[in-house]
């Protein structure tokens, strides 16, 4: 049991790394770069494979990917599952280098992946938030909708 | 057949899309949008010296259609919200929490009266007015590309906290905001919008005022990280816990 729960945990990580990696908006690049405030190097950038069809498990768990140096700190994942899909994506353990510790705090609030979400078979349609200027809306997660829309019609 | 434009207005830029309408209608219905908003925007821009707002402001005697219409929502609101609801900024009259959804809700309700069947969406800057269930995606207020839950709403919906214009929102007796940030589904985006508003600033002794409007629901973020939902709002996914329930590491 201990060592099929470890292989759905490496793939259901490498699942959401690859999305993010290779889908070109690079999400979940994004969003660790978003909660410490810098660009990954391309050199530490994780290089994690799909190599199995992803089969998680039924009951309702939380499992943590593995932990990622990402230059500026090592991060963890955690893949929330339930009914074979994965519900969340949060941030189950992060230690920060220096100057980073700030960061640490703001990333206690559950974070949803866009792009998990689609993945699963909930694409979001528009998204709310507080207001963003016009400047602010070219970074905005309202902006990647548009212009996916735009290439997909 | 699908329509969408991304164009400027307000302050922000507004994202529309118009689904099964064909492509001339919806496209007359945009240029209509527009030129509504771009009308209403002259009464009641903040920045603008010349708007029937700033006039008012000035002390100047105003007979603004819109102007009234929308004195008389956020006199309404202040008593929904039992005062967290204050149009009376430090600069005079503030209608920020009440004219933007407002604006929005009258300029598409011209522009697509004749659009009957159509699904629509316009989002403006945060806030977005729907025609038809939509799939909506909150913000999370600290990742910016990260979203906190996925909700089921339809008629208004709109996000007050602190993330992208700094604090601009304040209680009105200065004390700290009740949440980090707070959503709210409403049959209309005025209404949304404002209650967004008052909910940030009062916190959890409004929730009990909200559940008695019909068709309003909420889902708030707190300073622990918590995500919470009540009233009339279909949350398809979110968090079922608190933040503390992740971090296992």
């Amino acid at each position: 049991v201990r060592r099929a729960v470890v292989a759905v945990l490496s793939a259901a990580a490498g699942f959401a790394v690859v999305v993010g990696a290779g889908g070109g908006t690079g999400s979940l690049r994004e969003l660790v770069r978003d909660v410490v405030g810098a660009p990954p190097s391309p050199a530490v950038a994780p290089r994690l494979h799909v190599s199995a069809t992803t089969y998680a498990p039924v009951a309702t768990t939380t499992i943590d990917g593995p932990a990622i140096d990402y230059g500026y700190g090592v991060l963890q994942l955690a893949v929330t599952f339930a009914n074979h899909r994965i519900e969340q994506v949060g941030i189950a353990h992060f230690v920060a280098a220096d100057g980073y510790s700030a960061a640490l705090e703001q990333a206690a609030i559950p974070v949803l992946d866009a792009e998990v979400l689609r993945a699963q078979g909930l694409p979001i349609d528009v998204v709310t938030g507080a207001t963003y200027t016009s400047e602010a809306y070219a970074t905005s997660l309202q902006a990647v909708l548009d212009r996916e829309r735009l290439a997909h019609p | 057949v699908t329509t969408s434009a991304v164009f400027d207005a307000m302050g922000t830029t507004l994202s529309v899309v118009i689904e099964g309408a064909p492509s001339e209608g919806a496209e007359a219905a945009l240029v209509r949008l527009r030129s509504e908003i771009e009308g209403l925007e002259a009464s009641l821009s903040a920045w603008r010296p010349d708007s029937a707002l700033a006039r008012a402001r000035r002390g100047e005697d105003v007979d603004d259609a819109a102007l009234r219409e929308v004195r008389s929502l956020a006199s309404l609101l202040s008593l929904l919200t039992g005062g967290a609801f204050d149009p009376r900024g430090p600069g005079g009259l503030d209608l920020d929490g009440v004219a933007k959804g407002w604006i929005v809700d009258r300029a598409a309700e011209i522009a697509f009266s004749e659009l009957a069947q159509a699904r629509i969406s316009v989002a403006a800057g945060g806030d977005v007015w729907l025609r038809g269930v939509h799939r909506v995606g909150v913000a999370h207020p600290r990742v910016r590309s990260g979203l906190v839950a996925a909700l089921a709403c339809e008629g208004g919906v709109a996000t007050s906290g602190t993330s992208e214009r700094g604090c601009h929102v304040r209680a009105p007796d200065g004390a700290p905001l009740a949440f980090l940030q707070a959503t709210v589904c409403a049959p209309a985006l005025w209404l949304a919008d404002g209650l967004a508003t008052a909910l940030l600033v009062a916190g959890e002794r409004l929730e009990a005022r909200l559940a008695a409007i019909e068709g309003v629901g909420w889902l708030v973020v707190t300073h622990r990280g918590e995500v919470r939902s009540g009233g009339a709002v279909e949350v398809l996914m979110g968090p079922s816990g608190t933040a503390g329930d992740l971090v296992v590491g």
